[in-house]
């Protein structure tokens, strides 16, 4: 996918997307290749993509079944120890 | 006892002004250290070209040789005591209105000026200046899939949080940024 289409998947705003996908990229969650195209033939720019790495992956499904558990916070209230001192 | 909670809430307040400052200072002296590299790199690249003529020709005359060709520096666009996030801004009118002048002169005739190419130019002049192609290609290619309102509003968006982008690139600067 490239900058706009994940802005528009997102329903971010233009310029909150690129800040993030440049942090991911950094911390080598997200990896990114031009468009293989002669962009003068095309008549316009090359297209930035953008990939999940394995690891990017696996961060983003922990990350969004621990969206997707809400509750999560009270599980863990729950299963802390009662009773005794801290 | 009643006067300390107002004089604390000052405090923090002030604290915070304080801080936003700082930062507002610290990116200023960021983006003024990156373009006084692009000029030295600028510089560097043009000192070699100018240098390599006279060294042959004044080869005979020592006398004359001997003091280096002073390099034309370029000249600023404002003046020094001039933020470097306002010099920004008046470098992206500057180019919008430039454009426009030479659209013209092509033409022959008047064209708008191109606010889009404009609010560009600034959002760019923010990025460090390796990946500043890359974005710039990236955005070009975003903005011709948009239609023309749409595309002064994402540029715009674009330029809104440029510093953002530019403070997640400078703590994303190790990872491979820049490709050919």
């Amino acid at each position: 996918m490239y900058g706009l289409e994940i802005g528009e998947a997102a329903e971010l705003p233009s310029g909150t997307v690129h800040p993030i996908l440049a942090r991911l990229e950094g911390c080598g969650w997200l990896q990114s290749r031009w468009e293989e195209v002669d962009p003068k033939r095309e008549g316009r720019p090359r297209r930035r993509y953008y990939q999940l790495t394995p690891d990017g992956a696996e961060f983003a499904r922990t990350a969004l079944a621990r969206v997707h558990t809400p509750r999560t916070l009270v599980n863990r209230l729950i299963a802390r120890p009662t009773g005794g001192a801290i | 006892m009643t006067y300390a909670v107002p004089r604390v809430a000052l405090a923090i307040a002030r604290g915070r002004a304080l801080a936003r400052a700082l930062a507002r200072a610290l990116d200023d002296l960021d983006l003024a250290l990156d373009h006084a590299r692009d000029h030295a790199r600028a510089l560097a690249r043009a000192r070699p070209s100018t240098s390599s003529t006279p060294a042959t020709s004044t080869s005979s005359t020592p006398a004359t040789s001997t003091s280096p060709a002073p390099s034309p520096a370029p000249a600023p666009a404002t003046s020094p005591a001039t933020s470097p996030t306002i010099s920004i801004i008046i470098s992206g009118v500057v180019s919008a209105l430039s454009r426009r002048r030479r659209h013209r002169e092509r033409m022959g005739g008047r064209h708008p000026v191109d606010l889009r190419g404009g609010v560009v130019a600034v959002a760019l002049r923010v990025l460090p200046a390796g990946p500043r192609a890359r974005y710039a290609e990236e955005l070009l290619d975003e903005l011709g899939m948009l239609g023309r309102w749409a595309q002064l509003r994402y540029a715009a968006g674009f330029a809104a949080r440029s510093w953002e982008l530019r403070r997640s690139l400078r703590d994303a600067e190790p990872a491979p940024a820049r490709e050919p």
